[in-house]
């Protein structure tokens, strides 16, 4: 399919200040952003209009999660809280709390009966969303640095820290694979097939790791990312591989190559925190440090 | 018995009673209060104010009392605004707080004394000495504030400039005329210029009582003080006890206070007054004060100045001679000079060894020696008048050689010479000798060759192989001045060999002409040295197993530890990897690029039960569960091994640190009884290999009884 490269719409610029975390619902008909001013924004990214507005957060919301059946979503910043929303109403459901810093990073997993999250304090805490306790269920005490991303994925749990491992819990085998990278991981994301991570850190390098044995398949370089948290994101089934960075242009590489086929200029030389890449069809979305949102297109 | 008493008897009774009869003196009208049971008697004092307040006889008087409000507590009365008489002060006065017996006290303490225009007479400006005149004006005196005296005197006719006493007859004009007196302005002024007779020093006041030790009694201290002075310190008072002196409450007077000794006590010092200047508020004529100051001195012996007038008092007109052949100045004796033998010849006795023992055979032969060559030479006295410096300091062996008697008058011009014979009138300085003085610069240069070799020489020395071992170790110090490690690993190799000790010396300033950025002066160049030596001995690299558990700064500063957060975004800075000197494995792998086994690491992992089950998947049996690696050595007989483990890490880390001898000797001895001793035989377990009970107890115990146990 053909890589969007237009941006066909102006920038949403609803947000003030930067917008820490862009993402698709399930069927890709919206987008949930959230950003430095604590509100979550609900979009339709094709009429370029805002939905709802999601205001709770004391501090800076910096991950957003939509459950399954997309009827909620789950978001954390930086106080230290992680909030359940229901979409439609608007209201919060459940509130998480018990992280010693704020939250990196937060994911549902398949049923959305769990929620994970990862924080500056080095843990990840799993919480249960069908009972009312207040304690999580369990405790993920093995990084030594801030978690800076993580995926709940199937009977895996991946995640990636600062102290520069990407460790993968599998629940199934009752083991964690603690991978060395070497620099400091900012994103982590699995492939559509379960069969590699692709992981971000911060020597400006993308590598597609091999999550039975730890090797590296791929390595995608061009782009900036020294000192940011910059998502990196599979774009098309798993073709491309897309990514922010700091010099506000938007990269995408083949994944089976490593070669960069794309350089998207946006968001005026900011940095370019998020990518996310419609479930089916070519259009992705980026935000920026800039405030502003730009929708992809291919035509 | 008369019955009809006589109307004058009856005059002292009351018209109602005038049938009764009076005998005896009628009971005084006494207050009914003493004649009352002791717990009805009211306390009252003289004034008729009660004492003893409720709290005594068990009421709840409110504080009403002698203070304020009523019987019931405070009563509220109309505010009174004290706005506009806020600058009122309500200054209380300690005599409001007196008693009778109190304000008695102070009555006695009164005295009377003479204010200060009428203490003394003295003239206004001419008595207004340095000190005194400065503190009048300080004080805010007005100007020309006379003593009362003074204002008297004139009044009666009296002129400033005449003394007082009778009219004097004095030819004036070669007539005999009636005449005030001379006047003495000492007289008059209150300057008394008086003779310093004592040791003290110019501050020294005796009145202070800092140094008293032997009197502490008031009569004495009374005593000490001149009379007609006010004591300074009140003995009675409000306030003050009997005791006064110790009751002041560790102000001024510690009763434990060690006193220092003091030093101007003379026995039978109780009957001297204190030498210092006593203000006395009585007219002091001038013969007294004369006689009290200046000791020995009377007016007879005085001279004159040449109108005929005595000098001030306190001063001593000397004319003629030398001031220091004065025996008028000093009160002290004049000594005689000792009376010198006519065999003596003056002479010195040099002992080149001062440990030789003076014995009366010595002087002998010392004297025999001189004599003889004294009788050589005929002015021997005279010859040894005239020694010159050089030559006494030549005799004396004195150290100072190097200037080898040279004087100033050497190197100078004979123009420059008249000059100072001119100023000082003494012709008889040596003779000039216009030569020049050594220059800065052939001193350096001359210094400078000759002590280079002299500074290699100082150099400190290394033990080669302890310079080689510091030049090897992981860690150079001075890591914020790169010249200075420069120099320190200089030094280190020409102390190990590989370079020549004398390439040290480009370091340092060959003089003081050279200003090459970068050397050092000679003194801070020594000083670098030793302390590289010194430093040498510190850093020295570390051995094996202690070197993996250091690390060392210099590869912590280049990690980024820390997350900063800006304004606006999140910033994730990570540690970078820089544990301890060497890379480990994985960090190594991972830095080249070399992902797989090397940088992964599998480890157990249990899930919670909740967990699973939210997950759908079955709890993992953690037991089976492979890990290949270090883990699966940790689960089998996991604590033994770590056992031995610490126990050889711990002997190899004891021999790497050269620790004591001792200490290691003791870890070797240790046997490892943890991991080979308590033998455990699988075979026979003694808990469960003990006697049967006896078949009887047993069937007792557990047998078929009869019928008692059946149920149906």
């Amino acid at each position: 399919m053909p890589f969007p490269v237009y941006s066909r719409n102006a920038p949403l610029k609803e947000h003030v200040g930067p917008v820490h975390v862009v993402t698709y619902n399930t069927t890709g008909q919206y987008i949930l952003s959230g950003g430095q001013d604590r509100k979550i924004i609900l979009w339709n990214p094709n009429s370029s209009k805002v939905v709802k507005s999601y205001i709770a957060h004391g501090y800076e919301v910096l991950d957003i999660a939509v459950s399954y059946d997309n009827s909620k979503f789950v978001s954390c910043g930086g106080d230290r809280t992680i909030y359940l929303w229901d979409v439609t109403s608007g209201s919060t459901v459940r509130r998480f709390s018990g992280h010693m810093s704020r939250v990196n990073t937060v994911d549902f997993n398949a049923d959305a009966s769990v929620v994970a999250s990862g924080s500056y304090d080095a843990k990840v805490r799993l919480w249960d969303t069908k009972s009312s306790s207040q304690r999580p269920i369990q405790l993920l005490e093995e990084a030594k640095d801030s978690i800076s991303s993580l995926q709940v994925v199937g009977s895996q749990i991946i995640t990636g820290s600062v102290d520069g491992y990407v460790r993968v819990y599998d629940l199934r085998m009752g083991q964690v694979f603690e991978d060395l990278i070497g620099s400091p991981v900012t994103s982590v994301k699995d492939s559509t097939d379960g069969a590699c991570v692709l992981v971000s850190t911060l020597d400006s390098t993308i590598r597609l790791m091999d999550k039975s044995n730890g090797t590296m398949l791929q390595s995608f370089k061009g782009h900036l990312n020294k000192e940011y948290r910059i998502r990196s994101c599979f774009g098309d089934n798993d073709v491309y591989v897309i990514s922010g960075s700091e010099d506000g242009k938007v990269y995408a590489w083949d994944m089976l190559s490593g070669r960069m086929v794309h350089e998207l200029k946006g968001h005026g030389e900011k940095v370019i925190s998020c990518v996310a890449y419609h479930p089916k069809n070519p259009q992705m979305v980026s935000c920026g440090t800039d405030g502003s949102i730009q929708v992809w297109d291919y035509t | 018995m008369s019955r009809k008493r006589p109307l004058s008897t009856a005059q002292h009774a009351s018209p109602s009673l005038v049938d009764s009869l009076f005998l005896g003196t009628p009971i005084a009208d006494a207050d009914q209060n003493s004649f009352a049971p002791v717990w009805r008697q009211e306390a009252r004092d003289e004034r008729g104010r009660k004492r003893f307040h409720g709290a005594f006889t068990g009421g709840f008087s409110a504080g009403y009392f002698n203070t304020v409000g009523s019987k019931e507590g405070w009563t509220p009365s109309a505010f009174k605004s004290s706005r506009t008489e806020r600058a009122e002060k309500k200054t209380l006065r300690p005599e409001d707080f007196m008693d009778e017996e109190d304000l008695a006290d102070q009555l006695a303490d009164e005295r009377l004394v003479a204010a200060a225009p009428f203490s003394a007479i003295s003239e206004p400006s001419s008595s207004k000495g340095a000190e005194a005149g400065l503190q009048d004006i300080l004080r805010g005196a007005p100007p020309g504030a006379e003593s009362v005296g003074y204002e008297l005197l004139k009044k009666m006719g009296w002129k400033p400039g005449f003394g007082i006493g009778p009219l004097k007859s004095q030819v004036v004009a070669g007539r005999k005329v009636m005449m005030p007196p001379r006047a003495d302005e000492a007289a008059l002024s209150g300057v008394r210029l008086e003779r310093k007779n004592n040791k003290h020093g110019l501050g020294y006041d005796s009145e202070v009582p800092s140094i008293e030790s032997n009197e502490p009694t008031e009569s004495a201290r009374r005593a000490l003080l001149a009379p007609g002075t006010i004591s300074s310190k009140k003995n009675t008072g409000f306030g003050v006890g009997v005791v006064n002196e110790y009751e002041d409450g560790d102000d001024e007077e510690d009763p434990y206070e060690i006193k220092p000794i003091a030093y101007d006590r003379v026995l039978g010092s109780k009957k001297q007054k204190p030498l210092s200047g006593v203000s006395k508020h009585v007219f002091v004529s001038k013969t007294k004060t004369k006689s009290h100051s200046a000791g020995a001195i009377t007016t007879s012996k005085l001279r004159r100045c040449h109108d005929g007038r005595l000098p001030i008092s306190g001063f001593v007109l000397v004319i003629g001679g030398s001031l220091a052949t004065s025996s008028m100045l000093t009160n002290e004796k004049a000594y005689t000079l000792p009376s010198i033998p006519d065999s003596y010849v003056p002479g010195i006795l040099i002992m080149r060894d001062p440990k030789t023992v003076v014995t009366p055979q010595l002087i002998a032969d010392f004297e025999k020696s001189r004599k003889s060559s004294s009788s050589a030479r005929s002015s021997s006295i005279y010859h040894q008048q005239h020694l010159s410096a050089a030559e006494r300091s030549r005799i004396l062996g004195s150290a100072q050689d190097h200037l080898q008697g040279k004087s100033i008058f050497d190197y100078m011009t004979p123009a420059q010479r008249e000059r100072f014979a001119k100023a000082t009138g003494n012709q008889n300085l040596p003779p000039a000798k216009s030569e020049v003085g050594p220059t800065l610069s052939e001193a350096g240069h001359d210094s400078g060759h000759r002590n280079e070799a002299a500074l290699l020489e100082l150099i400190p020395t290394l033990d080669k192989h302890q310079a080689s071992t510091a030049l090897s170790a992981g860690f150079m110090p001075y890591a914020d001045d790169h010249e200075k490690r420069a120099r320190y690993i200089a030094y280190l190799e020409s102390q190990s060999g590989s370079r020549p000790v004398s390439h040290l010396l480009t370091f340092m300033k060959s003089g003081d002409s050279d200003t090459t950025a970068g050397k050092l002066k000679v003194e801070d160049w020594m000083r670098e040295l030793k302390e590289f030596n010194k430093a040498a001995g510190l850093f020295r690299p570390l051995k094996g197993m202690l070197a993996n558990r250091f690390t060392s700064s210099a590869n912590a500063a280049t990690t980024k530890t820390s997350v900063v957060e800006d304004d606006n975004t999140v910033l994730l800075q990570g540690a970078g990897q820089g544990k301890g000197a060497t890379d480990r494995e994985d960090v190594s792998a991972a830095k080249l690029g070399m992902y797989g086994p090397l940088t992964r690491r599998v480890s157990a992992w249990a899930p919670s039960s909740l967990l699973c089950k939210r997950f759908g998947v079955r709890v993992p049996n953690m037991s089976a569960v492979d890990v290949s690696g270090e883990p699966e050595e940790l689960k089998a007989s996991a604590r033994e091994r770590l056992d031995l483990l610490s126990h050889r890490k711990l002997l190899t880390i004891a021999k790497d640190a050269d620790v004591d001898e001792e200490v290691t000797k003791r870890l070797e001895s240790q046997t490892m009884d943890s991991g080979d001793g308590s033998k455990i035989n699988v075979e026979v377990n003694e808990a469960l290999e003990q006697k049967k009970a006896p078949r009887d107890l047993f069937l007792a115990v557990f047998g078929d009884s009869d019928g008692e146990d059946e149920r149906d």
